[in-house]
């Protein structure tokens, strides 16, 4: 991009052996001209004439044209008193450079001395420039070739330029504003932003109408990018501390004579005010390419290419400021050192995009990494998922195993080895072993029943409970009355659980059917408020008449042992027992 | 009983104590007679090769193979044979699957003399027992619907009625007071409980149907 702008700029010279005097005024009053060095920049107010004297050689033809590479500005243009190119009224202020190619009739150009006249319109305030190119006076094809090309390729190659510029600026900040922990995208970003300024101060048709403002802004961002750019290169470099500081403080003393040369009038800086400028360019890239000597730069990826833009800013910045001392043997080409600043600026994206390549590989490295031990620790956690679920099965199953065994040892069991005694001794008769003998089955019918899961809910277990004895207590001239049908679903219990309260209503049972003599037996179970009562009530002579065990003690402590109570009372006439357990309700 | 023509009776069981109780049982009960006794699934076929018995009591557990085949082979050959399953002491997961076979009610190996005719009459009168763990079992499959296509699920989901009969049956109640509850005769809470029996029997099969899809086993139409 530079290197095109460059050859524009640097192209063949045509004519400008015609233009033999240049004299140069403000266009206030009628002071008489005076001899400028050209082009020089000027930061005057209002416009500017510039008197150019040609001597034409006898043998030149006069049909010839002017052609001016670039104004900074719009023109007025007389040649030998005629006025061939007025101000145009529709742009009002425009500080792009332009060519401008004017056809000389016949009949304007005379043999011997020719007087060309510009009257420059420069900005609304000092701080616009207005720039006066090359004048070439000569035959009007190659002129107007030279014309075409200025006008393709300087202006638009520069606007192509300045916007390309300003989107990759645009394109990499929000991800340098994503990574501003680290301080080198912190400088980049200052650098990148106040660049973009700068661009935008030179991009035709973006900029803005210029201002004072505007105009100190601009170069103000110039002056902040160079200093960021320092920072950037030493915070991608780290040098020491001290280093830091030199930088900063030398980085100040440029800025400063910067914004003095654009801020301080004319009259006072002038030419000096330039070369502050420079000044402060040249002392900011020399202490960079001593940083870079002293920190081992060369040996960073990217300190080659940064060391080759600082070199290259050193000798463009050496040759600006030639040309500056030079003074009238310079002939309007722009300053150089501005496009080394822009190489540096795109040595920087270059680095910053590397960066966040590394960045992005390094992320998705460990991403597999930690993906990779992500795994292997979910197989691990469910191998010991696995052991410990299996462990803990069998666990339970050694204990439901124990449980069952105890339950039979204790019930059946105990009641077989009860009834080899009593026969052992004789005492067995017919319906005492009958009845005996069904006593251990219903108890077996009760353990069975305990360990089906239909059972868990102790409302179904009851209606097990009552199903099985109801065939038996048919037949009895008792009556029998179940109020347990109106229990909601309830919450599972064990196996054990439901064995223990079984045994608990069927003892009961038992024995008021075989002590109390009573002929009504209720048997009612209600659930209120967390609790489940059930009652087990007789009409019978209640405990006095009694045998004093009745089981009860095992009942109290089958009771205990599952966290219920019992509660035994005369209810004249007849016994109750009522058993209390805490008891949720299914889904709560 | 309400035949007036005999019933005949199979028994099909490996204990031969129980075999003859239950043989002496119906032997001795003037209005069922006793077709032929077995004690292995081979007797068994061999009988029924014989005769066609209106009621088999069948032991599940049989030396020579389970009982369960037995089922099938009397579902597909003798449709109208019913078929109480012989449980040990309500082993309600057994008698469940024996449900879904096809098997028509169970006989509690303990049963009592009485019990024992009392269900055979059950069984011919078109009811079927209900205890409360397999009225919760029985609601507990039928309320959640087969993996199998809708079309064949129609009917296999429980109404009102039924579910309020589990309930009951589910907390101890009798079919007659279950009757009593919800204002129906006995003979129709009876038989409600055998469409259950023959629900439970279509939702499995559905389930089978279903399985044997999902590996390839039958086309899905």
């Amino acid at each position: 991009m530079a290197a095109a702008l460059l050859s524009t700029r640097f192209g063949p010279e045509l004519g400008d052996f015609l233009l033999t005097r240049v004299e140069r005024s403000n266009c206030n009053g009628n002071s008489p001209w005076k001899a400028l060095s050209l082009p020089k920049f000027s930061y005057g107010q209002g416009c500017e004439r510039v008197l150019l004297r040609s001597q034409l050689g006898a043998g030149q033809t006069l049909e010839q044209a002017l052609l001016v590479s670039s104004v900074g500005n719009d023109a007025r243009i007389w040649v030998n008193g005629h006025l061939l190119r007025d101000f145009d009224p529709r742009t009002g202020f425009d500080s792009t450079s332009q060519p401008l190619l004017l056809e000389l009739q016949p009949g304007i150009l005379r043999a011997g001395a020719n007087e060309i006249l510009l009257q420059l319109r420069s900005g609304l305030g000092r701080y616009s420039r207005s720039a006066l190119g090359r004048i070439y006076l000569g035959p009007s094809e190659p002129l107007r070739a030279r014309y075409m090309r200025n006008l393709r390729v300087g202006i638009q190659g520069a606007q192509f330029a300045v916007v390309v510029g300003l989107a990759i600026l645009l394109t990499l900040l929000p991800i340098a504003w994503s990574r501003q922990r680290d301080s080198s995208y912190r400088w980049f970003m200052l650098a990148a932003l106040s660049s973009g300024l700068y661009l935008w101060n030179m991009g035709w048709p973006l900029r803005l109408s210029p201002s004072m403002l505007w105009h100190f802004t601009a170069h103000a961002g110039l002056a902040v990018a160079l200093w960021a750019m320092l920072r950037y290169s030493a915070a991608v470099t780290r040098p020491s501390p001290a280093c830091a500081r030199w930088i900063d403080g030398l980085s100040a003393v440029a800025i400063v004579a910067l914004l003095l040369m654009v801020t301080v009038d004319e009259r006072w800086v002038g030419v000096v005010g330039d070369s502050v400028y420079r000044l402060g360019l040249l002392t900011q890239l020399l202490f960079l390419a001593a940083i870079w000597w002293r920190q081992g730069v060369l040996q960073h990826p990217l300190g080659r290419w940064l060391s080759a833009a600082a070199v290259l800013n050193l000798v463009l910045g050496i040759a600006d400021s030639m040309r500056i001392w030079q003074g009238a043997g310079s002939n309007g080409a722009p300053y150089l050192v501005h496009w080394g600043i822009l190489y540096l600026l795109l040595l920087m994206l270059v680095g910053q995009v590397k960066g966040i390549l590394a960045a992005l590989a390094a992320a998705e490295q460990s991403q597999q990494l930690l993906g990779r031990a992500l795994d292997q620790r979910t197989l691990e956690l469910q191998q010991e998922f696995a052991l410990r679920q299996q462990a803990e099965q069998a666990r339970t199953l050694a204990e439901e195993r124990q449980r069952i065994m105890r339950d039979m040892h204790d019930g059946v069991g105990g009641q077989l080895v009860a009834l080899i005694g009593q026969a052992e001794h004789g005492n067995l008769d017919g319906p005492n072993l009958k009845q005996q003998l069904r006593r251990s089955l219903d108890d077996l019918r009760l353990m069975i029943d305990s360990l089906d899961d239909a059972c868990a809910d102790l409302g179904v277990a009851l209606g097990m409970l009552r199903q099985r004895l109801q065939s038996g207590l048919k037949n009895l001239p008792i009556q029998v009355s179940w109020h347990t049908a109106q229990l909601p679903d309830m919450a599972p219990r064990t196996p054990d659980e439901v064995l223990q309260v079984l045994r608990i209503v069927q003892e009961a049972i038992t024995n008021a059917l075989k002590h109390a003599q009573c002929r009504q037996l209720l048997i009612k179970a209600s659930w209120v408020a967390g609790w489940l009562e059930i009652s087990v009530q007789d009409d019978g002579v209640g405990m006095a008449g009694g045998s004093s065990g009745r089981g009860l003690p095992s009942m109290r402590l089958r009771a205990a042992g599952i966290g219920a109570s019992i509660e035994i009372a005369e209810h004249a006439p007849g016994t109750r027992v009522l058993l209390r357990l805490p008891q949720a309700l299914a889904g709560a | 009983m309400r035949k007036m023509t005999m019933v005949d009776v199979l028994v099909v069981e490996d204990e031969p104590r129980t075999r003859e109780r239950l043989a002496s049982i119906i032997e001795a009960h003037p209005g069922l007679r006793l077709l032929a006794q077995a004690g292995s699934l081979h007797e068994a076929r061999k009988a029924l090769a014989a005769g066609l018995p209106d009621v088999v009591l069948l032991d599940l557990g049989l030396p020579d193979g389970s009982g369960l085949s037995l089922l099938d082979e009397l579902r597909t050959k003798h449709p109208r044979a019913g078929t109480l399953v012989i449980s040990v002491l309500g082993d309600e997961s057994s008698v469940l699957r024996a449900i879904e076979r096809g098997a028509g009610g169970y006989l509690l190996k303990d049963a009592d003399d009485a019990g024992v005719v009392a269900a055979i009459d059950q069984l011919l009168a078109g009811g079927a027992p209900l205890s409360p763990s397999i009225a919760v079992h029985l609601m507990r499959r039928l309320q959640s619907p087969p993996r199998a296509s809708k079309a064949e699920i129609q009917d296999i989901g429980l109404n009102g009625r039924e579910l309020e009969l589990l309930k009951l049956i589910a907390k101890g109640l009798s079919y007659e007071e279950v009757g009593q509850l919800m204002g129906l005769k006995y003979n129709t809470t009876t038989s409600y409980a055998k469409e259950l029996y023959r629900k439970l029997q279509v939702h499995s099969r559905a389930e089978a149907v279903f399985e044997a899809q999902q590996l390839g086993l039958v086309g899905s139409n």
